[in-house]
């Protein structure tokens, strides 16, 4: 019979796609983004959660367009290809929580999954203590997985609903389009800019944009989910997702490599820090956080470009969590964890717990 | 033998793989049939079944989801 054939979707469209979106990372640090984060989606939504003033760490604040992108390169393969489907209702209240754990404990360790395998490419070793706790965290949600936890269904939308994401990433972009930043300058209108720190340090707006649009397209066409790697990984045996991230740190290695941009050891790395336990139970509780909610963040990013609004929530969940850890000391900076990260990280962790336990609807 | 019907609209990954590798191991299974939303869930059963002896014999999308026919390899 004839199907559909997605190719992207297959063992070498994945590892492709996964090569290109390294390429296009590396590029954007190479281009200007801070080192071993050409790509991090919580540390982007940090930043833009700083530049609309949510809180006032200085340092992080930048409208940054590859979020936007991302979501609407996702929006425009969705739409291409017949699978915006416009969708919502499966427990969003707590998709929102789970946004706020997972944006708390990427903050702890500095990242997201996707910059940890950025930071892994650049020789930042901390990253692998980071990808064990990672890796730690998503094997916990599989065991309530495997349970029968489940957040319940999503029912169809109105295709207007659907709009309602991609709208507001527009209007990010708007916003940076009409204040942009004055040199010199911390804020331009109404949006606030960084004039020292990983915010100031950004690539060139088209080049930024049209990065992340080409990596929301393929990220939606291949699947691509670095937390669903571990978990495929762990729950099925399945090895598809994780070869996308397997090219993805290749690609971005070699082009490190050759750039001359590989700096291997612990210490000194740039926006790292060295503290083992909250590396590992930062990245364990954002793991956990993902896994219950069922995808990474590039990913949910990817599901609100589909039109599922559940994933927008957690995206904005991320958001108003990144304002949170900074307003209150917990995100971490390259001296160490914020003063009240280590509770942070405890709260959370006893939040996913309940959460987890709560949403066990059967006993398989 | 007996057709197995599941049906898991409106659930997200890993959701609709654990119903299918679940119904698959029904000793008497021999024919299913599946409804999803999922975009990701299409690939991902395309998947299971080439690598668990099952093939697909249809798929039928409408507005708002997609019915996956298989029957097991003899």
């Amino acid at each position: 019979m004839q199907m559909k054939k997605n190719w992207f979707a297959g063992g070498s469209g994945i590892a492709v796609s996964g090569a290109i979106m390294a390429v296009i990372a590396v590029g954007l640090q190479y281009f200007g983004n801070p080192a071993n984060m050409g790509l991090c989606v919580a540390c982007f939504e940090r930043d833009i959660a700083g530049a609309l003033g949510l809180h006032r760490a200085e340092v992080v604040q930048y409208l940054r367009p590859e979020i936007p992108a991302l979501l609407l390169g996702s929006f425009l393969a969705a739409l291409c290809f017949g699978e915006f489907k416009p969708r919502a209702g499966s427990a969003p209240l707590v998709r929102f929580i789970l946004g706020m754990c997972a944006m708390i404990g990427a903050l702890v360790f500095l990242g997201c999954p996707w910059r940890a395998l950025l930071r892994l490419a650049g020789g930042d070793l901390n990253a692998v203590v980071g990808l064990a706790g990672l890796i730690a965290g998503v094997g916990i949600g599989t065991v309530f997985f495997r349970r029968g936890y489940s957040l319940g269904r999503s029912t169809p939308q109105h295709t207007g609903a659907g709009y309602i994401m991609p709208a507001l990433m527009l209007g990010i972009l708007a916003l940076l389009l009409v204040f942009p930043q004055v040199a010199g300058e911390g804020k331009s209108g109404v949006v606030f800019y960084s004039v020292k720190g990983p915010g100031s340090m950004h690539a060139p707006f088209l080049y930024s944009l049209g990065g992340a649009l080409v990596v929301g397209f393929l990220a939606q066409r291949s699947r691509f989910c670095t937390m669903g790697a571990f978990r495929d990984l762990l729950m099925f045996r399945h090895f598809h997702l994780l070869l996308g991230i397997l090219a993805f740190v290749a690609a971005a290695f070699v082009l490190n490599l050759v750039l001359g941009k590989v700096s291997t050891g612990f210490a000194n790395q740039p926006v790292a820090h060295t503290n083992h336990l909250w590396n590992f139970l930062g990245m364990l509780t954002a793991g956990w956080a993902f896994a219950l909610a069922g995808g990474c963040p590039g990913r949910q990013i990817f599901m609100a470009g589909e039109g599922d609004a559940d994933g927008g929530l957690f995206v904005l969940g991320m958001i108003v969590a990144a304002a949170f850890a900074h307003n209150f000391e917990l995100a971490s900076s390259p001296t160490g964890i914020g003063a009240n990260g280590d509770m942070a990280v405890y709260f959370c962790l006893a939040v996913l717990l309940c959460l987890s336990l709560i949403h066990i609807r059967k006993v398989a | 033998m007996s057709k197995v019907i599941i049906d898991v609209r409106g659930l997200a990954c890993p959701e609709p793989l654990i119903a299918f590798t679940n119904a698959i191991k029904q000793a008497d299974a021999a024919e299913l049939e599946i409804s999803f939303d999922c975009p990701a869930a299409r690939d991902n059963i395309i998947r299971a079944a080439d690598s668990t002896g099952w093939t697909v014999v249809s798929v039928a999308d409408t507005l708002n989801y997609t019915v996956m026919n298989l029957t097991k390899k003899s």
